[in-house]
This record gives C-alpha cells, structure tokens and sequence, in this order.
C-alpha cells in the first residue's frame, strides 16, 4: 500500500530535477522517511511492543539493576514458559474458544517427567519426549470431551483443569520430587544458556516463527481463522470444526507439556505447586499481545511481547517495593493499563494512518 | 411530512450520495428504489440517524431535525424495520416488543400485565397471532419480520421506514404484509418502502423515488404512471440491458470440461416424518428447483443432501458416485456445494479479505492448494472471478463485507465455483440482491449447467424459480407430487400448485 503511494510522488520529483532538484529529492526522502513510519506504525503489534519499551525503560530508570544482564535474563526466562503456550492460545482463541486446563496440563508434564526420572529411572530426554506426547493426549482429552458431551471448550476445561491439578497431588503426593538426575545433559543443557540466551528463550523464537507460519500461511491456520471468523459459514464452507478444534488443543497441549519440561530443566526440582495461575497469565499474554477474544484473527508474535510484558510486571514489582499482599492487585491494574494504551494507541494509529492514506 | 433535502454524503473521498432531495407525506407509501451502490442504503442510514450527512437537511412536520442516532431518531417519530431483524432470539415476543422500555411498576417491577395490554393493539395492527410469551427463536422468520414491525409502532411513529420488508418472506406472507403496510397508511403514517420486489412496490406504493450512483433519477413520481420496465430502465440507467439476457443459455466455455457427467439420484428417501419417501434424478446441465410452502418437505431434501441431516430411508448417489454425506464436510468432499441465500450468516466471512473467502473451502477442506497456502495464487484467482463473475470490488484484499449485497453474493458463487463442484445447491440464492447483479447470476447458473454441473434450487422468489430452471419439483405436505416445465412452468402455477398440491389443473 506504501509502495502505491510512494511511486507518484517520486516520478514528478524525477520531471522536476533540472529547476529545483535539492528540494525535490529532499521532499522525495521526507516521503520515504513517512512512508517507512507508516509501515512501522500499522505493524499490529507496535502499540504493545511501544508499551514494552516504555515498562521497561520507567522501571529502569526507577532502579537500574532491573536493566542488568542476570536480571533481564530471569524476567526473559519467565516470559518464555508463558509465551511458549501463549502461542498456542492464540490458535484456540482465533476459534473463540479458552483453553483454561494449560495450567493443568503444564504442571502434570512438569511433575510426570521429574517422577519418571526420579523414580523411575527413565532416561530424561525419553521422560521428556513422553511428557510433551502426554500434554498433547490430555489436550486431546479436552477436545473429545467437548466433542462427545457437546459442550464449549472453556467449560469442559474448567472441570480438567481441576482434574488435571488433583492427578499432579496424587502423583507427587503433595510433596516435592527428590532425586532428579540434575548432572545428566537434560538439565545442564535444556537449563542453561545457549549464544548469551536461556535454551527455553532459543524455542521461543523458533516456535515463535514456525507458529507464525502455521497461523498465517497453512491450510490449518486458515480453517482455525474461518472457524473463529463465522462459525456457521466455516461449517457450510465444509470445514471439519471438531477435528480442528481437536488438533488446536493438541497442539495447545503439547506446548504446555514443552514449557512443563522446560521448567524442571530449569528449576532441577520438582514442587506439587508449579504454575498456580500459570493459565491466566497464558490467556492474558495471548490478548495483550492483541489476539481479539471474538476470533478470527491473532498474532503468534504479539502473544510472545504480551508474555514479556507480564514477565516484566511481575519482575519489576519487586523494584517498587510493593508488599507482597498487593503484587496481585498491582499486577491485574498494569494490566489494564497496558492494554488501554494498547487500544489507544490502535486507535490512534488507525485515524492517522486513515488521514495520511 | 417528513423532508429530506439536499442530502449529500462522502465516504473517505466517495460521493455515495449527491445532493438528494426526498419528500415523504403523510399517508403516503413512497417507494425508495435503486439498483446496488445507488445509495439507497446510505440514505436509509441518514434518514433513521444511524449516519450524519455531510450537507444537507431534515426536516419533520416543519421543524429542522437532528438524530444522535437510531434510538434518538424513533423517539422523535422515524422508526426503521430493517433487513437483518434486530431481535433477541432468547427473550420473549413481549420482551422484545419493550425491551429498554418497559413500563415499570413502583418503578422497579417490570409491568407485565401493562405490556400485555399495550401489545395487543399492534400485535393485532399487524396481525400477528402467536402467544406473546413465545421466544422470538422459535417464530418463522415472517412471524419475526412481523414482531419487527409491531415494536417499531409501539413508538407511535410518524415515519416508518421497511427496508426490504418481504425479501425472506413466501407469497401468501407478504400480502398480508402488504396488507398491513396499507393499514398503517390509511392511519396517516408516513411509510418509506425500500425493496427490490419490484411486484410488491407496484402493489403497495402511491409514488416512487429512484436513486442511480448517488442521485435522484426519479423523484417522487405516482406508480400509476411508471410501468416495472421503466422503472428497471431508471434503476439501471441506459447503458444496461433490461431483461431476456439471463435466460439464455451460454455455450460452454472453450477449454472447461464437465467434471462429472453422472446424476445425482435420490431413492426412496425418506426423513422421519417430514419427508418421503421421495424419488429424484437430476442430469448433468440440467437446472432442476424444488418448490414447496415452509415444511412441505423441499429444504428438508436439500440438508440431506448437504450432510446436515440423515435420511432415515432410501439411497442417495451424487455424481460423483459417493453416497449421501454424513457431514458437510463430507458432502464438501464429495463435489457438493452450497450457496446460501443467508449469505452474512452462512456464506461469508465478513472482515476477511474478498480473496481468504473465495479460496476457503478449496484450500481448508479440499486440500486443493497444498499446506502451505500461497497468497499470490489465491490473489489471481480472486482476479480471475472477479472477470468471471463481475464483481465489483477495488481490490481482492477489501473486506468482503465492505461490497455490496449482490457482489457480496458473487463472492459465495466465486468462492464454491472454484471448487469445481459436479453438484450445486443453491439455496434462495439471490435473496435481497438488485435486479441487475441478479441477472448476472441467473446467467452465472446456466452456466454452471452448461459446463455440466447438476443444479438444484430453491427460491421463495418464484419468478426466479420459472426463469432459471429446466424443471421444477413441486413439494406439498412432504412428498413430491409431481413436476412443472416448459409451457406449465410460471409464477402462477408454482403458486397454485404449491399451495395446493394439485399439478392437474396446470
């Protein structure tokens, strides 16, 4: 679109060049310059990404050991187990359906693999590939269920949810798991860093690119879009809802198993209470980033900066002193604020962008 | 007497209206009539405060008007009935009637007894007999339309606008309708009549307005002395051909092989007790309607055939030699398609690009353009059925939303043709569209035939059915009984033996 309005102007510049040819060519760059402005404003995500820079330069600026390396580095960490399955939100809710179980589904890949290889003396990187086919069955389970019973997503989800935090008590018998192999490569490997990032941060891009592809670009992402757009149309266009819906929670799943696995990488210990309210914090991700609750359209990268945002909420609480008892209430009106400039800044955007069009 | 003047409205850049001048009396039904994009929708939004123009005034019983919005418009006297029924399905006849507001009792209460009271006089202006506390859902779309109406006199309005008021509805339906618009007039309110059943204008309205891009081309003339030719010739302008051209069947287009050449064979298919059992053979090139009042039995057929329901009994072959579906999808699969006259609800996805919905069902459930979708193909052939069909679009990326309702439609016939299909339903499929996009997908569906698709069709338009189809099966009270074509094939026997089951006399 740009480019459209790029050309004409450039054309009378070049007719012009023997009278005024300075002013010409420097009106033809002014117009570049706005041209390349524009572009970079009517990207989605810029609004979120603009309200990033700013959390982060305020609480910078407020405490400057927040900008240190190991500091950023722990609030990235954070970011990726959360964005990792925020990327998988964002598919369900282009289908206007929540997946609220992923906490759920997060914690039993998480204590299942570390009981395997504690207990069970399974090989790690074969406990974690079961774990991550485990996360995928129990999405699975979701999607039949809803399916068999006909009922919405969210509401067989808020029974599994239930169930699948109660299966982690049992498995681990409320207490933490002891005896991880923590010298075997899984955990000085999949834990640690890799070119100067956390190995969990190195999936994030390139689940991040290889999501964005399957989003924007394949057959499956379209129907997931259809679906999302006009249910109705997509069920007389022949489009299999369940079937798609099924494959999204899988998918859904699996990535909630992956970021499980990663986590106990991490951590090298196993507590029963892992990802208490890890689901809201995915769903909220994945709406920051600017995937629209009412379907039909999302953005896998948008929910990485929305991760990153809660990621540095979280962390940047602790610069500001806030009482523990408050973090929650602190955390839910930042939020809020950080989507209000989001959609004000759209806003914003979109009647100049209309203007300069 | 409600004044429209000078009326002239720009979208970013476009001029949708052009200095418009309308004039409506009391007791009087003025027509509103133009073909699509005359801005015949804008001026309906302008006129009920749903838009602000950018010059111009209005002005009712003599006093200048402004509207804040709809709401703000029917407290004031001008009240609309629009096309899409803006009713709640969940909530009752009566809570629909009254909702934001209702009278109350002690100023809390809700008064039911108070609503019963004051709607039974509307409900009887308009002649709608169901139980007032029935939900609105479970009404036939007509009884709807109706419900629509008698909430919009509950405002005592002095102006009344009915945009396509009988678009959805059968024939015995809307000449109670009409009926009703007569009543309303003789009681001295004002009515504007927006609608493309050019039979139903001339039936009920005194004079007639017509728009052509953006300006008035006929202004307020009496209908008595305009005939539905000269009326089509203002619509269109002179550039266009009026009629006769849809009719005729084009040659097949050079390098387009029939697909399948096999009918579609339905045999002794039965469902529950709506339906059957009933035979059906259907050839290749042939364009066969099924006609039949509400529950004779017509559209159960067609959702048998799409896979959205089970026939009980009985066998279906499709051409392409699969039987019934089990599912759309499967239907889809089998060389089904399904072009819905519900185009908003069921055919389009609205804020996606006009190129995402022509490639949909090819590309998702057909597998027929690989894993990876590839924008660039998708976009040339949105280019190729924009040539093709003629739509009017400024890109193959606008929202297909942002067209108009006839190339809207052009759009789901873009969007199933691509997918080759060797059996086409079609499904009222020129519903609310103006009578020159739907000449163009009368010609649309010869060709369909001609390139050796089965085509099946119904319409609650009956001029429609007689004008395309080789032959149509007249459904009565769940069976088949019998079938109209050539010479016997009109409105008026359709109409007849529809409603009475009996092709003897025809």
């Amino acid at each position: 679109m740009s480019d459209h309005d790029l050309k004409p102007p450039a054309q009378t510049a070049t007719s012009r060049v023997g009278s005024d040819s300075a002013s010409a060519s420097s009106t033809v760059r002014g117009r570049a310059i706005r041209s390349a402005a524009r572009r970079l404003l009517s990207v989605n995500e810029f609004g979120i990404s603009a309200v990033l820079v700013v959390l982060v330069l305020a609480i910078g600026l407020y405490d400057p050991v927040f900008l240190e390396p190991n500091v950023l580095l722990t609030t990235l960490r954070q970011a990726a187990f959360v964005a990792i399955v925020a990327y998988g939100m964002v598919f369900l809710l282009a289908m206007t359906e929540f997946d609220l179980s992923v906490g759920g589904t997060y914690a039993v890949c998480f204590i299942v693999c570390a009981v395997m290889m504690a207990n069970d003396g399974v090989n790690p990187w074969l406990a974690a590939l079961i774990s991550i086919v485990l996360g995928a069955g129990l999405g699975a389970l979701n999607g039949v269920l809803a399916s068999l019973l006909r009922i919405p997503v969210i509401i067989v989800t808020l029974g599994t949810l239930s169930a699948y935090r109660g299966v982690v008590t049992v498995i681990s018998d409320n207490a933490s798991v002891r005896g991880l192999p923590v010298d075997h490569a899984f955990f000085t490997g999949l834990g640690d860093q890799w070119l100067g990032m956390p190995v969990a941060a190195w999936f994030v891009v390139v689940l991040g690119i290889v999501l964005t592809i399957v989003f924007t670009k394949t057959r499956f992402g379209a129907m997931v879009r259809a679906i999302g757009s006009n249910r109705d149309a997509a069920a007389f266009s022949g489009i299999p809802i369940g079937r798609i819906r099924l494959y999204a929670l899988m998918v859904v799943g699996a990535l909630a198993g992956l970021a499980g696995v990663l986590n106990l990488a991490y951590f090298q210990g196993a507590d029963p209470t892992v990802g208490a309210g890890f689901e809201l914090q995915v769903i909220a991700a994945a709406i920051i980033g600017g995937t629209a609750v009412t379907g039909g359209s999302g953005t896998v990268p948008g929910a990485l900066i929305g991760a990153l945002v809660v990621s540095v909420i979280n962390g940047g609480l602790v610069f500001f002193r806030v009482p523990t008892t408050w973090t929650n209430v602190v955390t839910g009106a930042v939020i809020l604020i950080a989507v209000g400039m989001d959609a004000l800044i759209r806003r914003r955007r979109d009647a100049a962008l209309r203007l300069t069009a | 007497m409600y004044v429209a003047s000078g009326i002239t409205k720009h979208y970013q850049g476009v001029h949708a209206l052009n200095g418009v001048d309308l004039t409506v009396r009391a007791g009087e039904v003025h027509a509103l009539l133009g073909a699509n994009g005359a801005g015949k929708s804008t001026l309906v939004k302008i006129l009920v405060g749903a838009e602000q123009p950018t010059s111009g005034s209005l002005t009712l019983d003599g006093r200048p008007v402004r509207f804040a919005d709809v709401g703000d418009a029917a407290e004031k006297g001008v009240a609309i009935v629009s096309q899409e029924l803006n009713l709640f399905p969940d909530l009752s006849v009566l809570h629909n009637l009254f909702l934001t507001r209702e009278p109350l009792r002690s100023g809390v209460l809700v008064d039911q007894a108070e609503m019963r009271r004051r709607a039974r006089p509307v409900l009887e202006a308009v002649g709608l007999d169901v139980p007032v506390d029935r939900l609105v859902g479970q009404l036939r779309l007509s009884e709807r339309q109706l419900v629509e109406i008698a909430r919009a006199l509950l405002g005592e309005p002095k102006l009344l606008l009915l945009d396509e008021p009988t678009s959805a509805l059968r024939a015995a339906e809307t000449a109670r309708l009409l009926g009703v618009v007569r009543t309303l007039r003789d009681q001295g309110v004002g009515i504007v009549y927006v609608s493309h059943m050019l039979e139903d204008v001339f039936a009920v309205a005194d004079n007639v307005t017509i728009l052509r891009d953006g300006c008035v081309a006929v202004a307020g003339e009496p209908c008595t002395s305009m005939t539905i030719r000269g009326v089509v010739g203002h619509m269109l302008g002179a550039a266009k051909p009026l009629d006769g051209e849809s009719a005729k069947r084009p040659e097949r287009p050079e390098g387009e092989q029939p697909p399948h050449s096999a009918p579609l064979r339905l045999e002794g298919v039965a469902v529950a007790d709506e339906v059957g059992p009933i035979d059906l053979t259907a050839h290749p090139g042939e364009v066969v309607g099924l006609a039949g009042l509400e529950g004779s039995g017509a559209h159960t057929v067609f959702e048998v055939i799409f896979g959205r329901r089970r026939a009980d009994a009985g066998t279906i072959t499709l051409p392409t030699g699969r039987p019934g579906p089990s599912s759309e999808t499967q239907a889809v699969r089998s060389g089904v398609a399904f072009i819905p006259g519900d185009r908003r609800r069921l055919g389009l996805m609205l804020e996606k690009p006009i190129f995402e919905n022509i490639a949909i069902v090819r590309g998702g459930p057909l597998r027929g353009m690989g894993f990876l979708l590839n924008g660039k193909a998708m976009l040339a052939r949105a280019e190729h059925w924009r040539n093709r069909l003629g739509i009017r679009m400024s890109s193959p990326r606008t929202p297909v939303g942002h067209l108009s309702g006839g190339n809207q439609q052009k759009v789901v016939f873009a969007k199933w043709l691509e997918t080759e299909p060797p059996l086409v339903l079609l499904d009222d499929p020129t519903r609310g569209v103006d009578i020159g996009a739907k000449a163009e997908m009368h010609a649309a569906v010869a060709d369909m035939a001609a390139s050796g698709r089965v085509v099946l069709v119904t319409s609650s338009d009956l001029k429609e059915l007689s004008d395309i189809c080789d032959r149509v099966v007249i459904f009565f009270q769940g069976r088949a009984c019998g079938e109209l074509r050539d010479q016997q094939l009109n409105e008026h026997s359709l109409l007849e033996a529809m409603n009475t089951g009996d092709l003897a006399s025809c």
